[in-house]
């Protein structure tokens, strides 16, 4: 039996390298992109292996579901854009100018990364092995957060630093994403489209609200089993992409007042929890005894709403117009965009206007 | 404990499969797939390197540390992919001007000395 199960986890490990190994070989992106996400997968079954239950939901959730969605829109959005798509030009979903360097110079880099490569495992195998004083740590003093999944106590408790900050990443990435481009939304399907495809509406219809009621089931058994803020937040994420991309719900605004407030409410939560209750515990984030399960609970449902709307949006508003000018395709696109050249300190001595 | 080594061995894999993809493609999609790979090498070797209770899953501290990475990781991958598209649309390709690959036959030459590395 042992054996087996040595044998499951060598191919899991296995499989992982493969595929990592040829999603970053191959020059066509759709594989590239389709492999990222079946890596996801393959690694979530790595986190259940591994005894990593609450990583493994993220991982199926967030690393391969919204990830992957993320990428294969940004992927439709080349591959419409590419002058390819109309004549034949470079295509930007095939790459053909990777690699195509002189062969003594591959053959370096495959040499170096080798090296690398056995040197890094070298050094992480021979680590001796030490008692486990976190986890032991963790173990003793649990009963102080109120919650008994030693997961969601770092989290929330011993740790709430981490997570109000990476709050604060997520709200950034929001704003900045803004910040690029309002992204057109036309990857919603039109309704009429959805009709002729009965699957996915079918498949949408039965997924989403299950999917609905389990993240809610996340939240509330994050304090006591596997599930939490972010694995529920990723779910409910999932089902949002899920319902935009088929057409059954309308894409949300971005920057509609309804979003920002959704979005920033996790962290003015987090930080008046953590301000608010100094007068009576005297440092920052600390919870008063007895208190910790109740606040645990309201920031978790708070910061799995925030935290939802955060990756939606981050979906949704992918940067998209690209319409290429075409006064650029004729252009050296080593120099300036426009084709224009730059003196030293920056003075503009010739436009293409000009010459015309 | 033969098994986290071979997590602790694919980890390092990734991370350097993750390395090799992000310098040596040009085209920027694989770049950022490469840094994603190689945040999830490194998540491997957090979790399956570190010691653990006996009878007991993973330690939950590095389980709550890898769990804030992925989702950091999703929100800079929109972030990197959303500047990506707008490389497109500014230069005309996925690529870094630097890396951009060989230059259309109707290329003019600049009339004046490159002043250093043109962004």
């Amino acid at each position: 039996m042992s054996t087996l199960v040595w044998a499951l986890d060598v191919s899991v490990a296995v499989l992982l390298v493969a595929l990592v190994a040829r999603a970053m070989l191959t020059r066509d992106l759709l594989e590239a992109v389709v492999l990222f996400i079946a890596v996801g997968l393959t690694l979530s079954l790595a986190w259940v292996r591994l005894g990593a239950p609450d990583v493994a939901l993220a991982e199926a959730a967030l690393g391969a579901g919204v990830t992957g969605a993320l990428f294969l829109n940004a992927f439709q959005r080349l591959a419409r854009t590419g002058p390819g798509a109309s004549d034949a030009g470079p295509d930007y979903v095939i790459d053909r100018g990777s690699g195509s360097g002189c062969g003594v110079l591959r053959v370096a880099t495959v040499g170096a990364a080798g090296v690398l490569a056995v040197t890094l495992m070298t050094i992480l195998v021979g680590i001796p092995l030490r008692d486990a004083m976190l986890a032991q740590e963790v173990r003793t003093s649990l009963e102080q957060t109120g919650v008994s999944n030693p997961v969601t106590g770092v989290l929330l408790g011993f740790r709430a630093y981490d997570t109000l900050f990476e709050v604060c990443a997520l709200v950034v990435a929001m704003v900045a994403v803004w910040s690029l481009d309002r992204g057109n939304r036309n990857f919603a399907r039109d309704p009429k489209e959805l009709r002729e495809d009965p699957v996915l509406e079918t498949l949408t219809r039965l997924v989403a609200p299950v999917a609905g009621v389990l993240a809610v089931y996340l939240v509330w058994s994050g304090s006591s089993g596997p599930g939490g803020a972010f694995q529920a937040a990723a779910l409910l994420a999932g089902v949002g992409v899920l319902l935009t991309a088929s057409g059954l719900m309308r894409p949300i605004t971005s920057g509609a007042p309804a979003v920002r407030v959704l979005g920033t409410m996790g962290l003015a939560l987090f930080v008046c929890v953590g301000v608010g209750l100094m007068p009576w515990t005297g440092s920052f984030l600390a919870y008063p005894e007895g208190w910790g399960y109740a606040i645990t609970l309201v920031l978790e449902g708070v910061l799995t709403l925030s935290i939802a709307v955060i990756l939606l949006e981050l979906f949704i508003d992918v940067p998209a117009a690209p319409e290429v000018d075409p006064r650029l395709a004729t252009v050296d696109p080593t120099g300036d965009p426009l084709g224009r050249t730059l003196t030293l300190d920056g003075a503009l001595i010739r436009s293409p206007e000009e010459d015309e | 404990m033969s098994s986290e080594i071979a997590y602790v061995i694919a980890g390092a894999a990734v991370f350097v499969a993750g390395l090799v993809g992000t310098m040596g493609r040009t085209h920027l999609f694989w770049k950022i797939l490469g840094v994603n790979f190689m945040g999830s090498g490194i998540f491997l070797i957090l979790i399956a390197a570190a010691p653990r209770l006996p009878g007991e899953g993973a330690d939950p501290v590095p389980q709550a540390m890898v769990l804030t990475g992925i989702v950091v990781a999703a929100a800079s991958s929109a972030l990197a992919l959303g500047m990506a598209l707008r490389v497109v649309v500014r230069s005309g390709g996925p690529f870094l001007s630097e890396d951009a690959p060989g230059p259309p036959a109707e290329r003019t030459e600049p009339e004046v000395d490159s002043p250093g590395p043109r962004t």
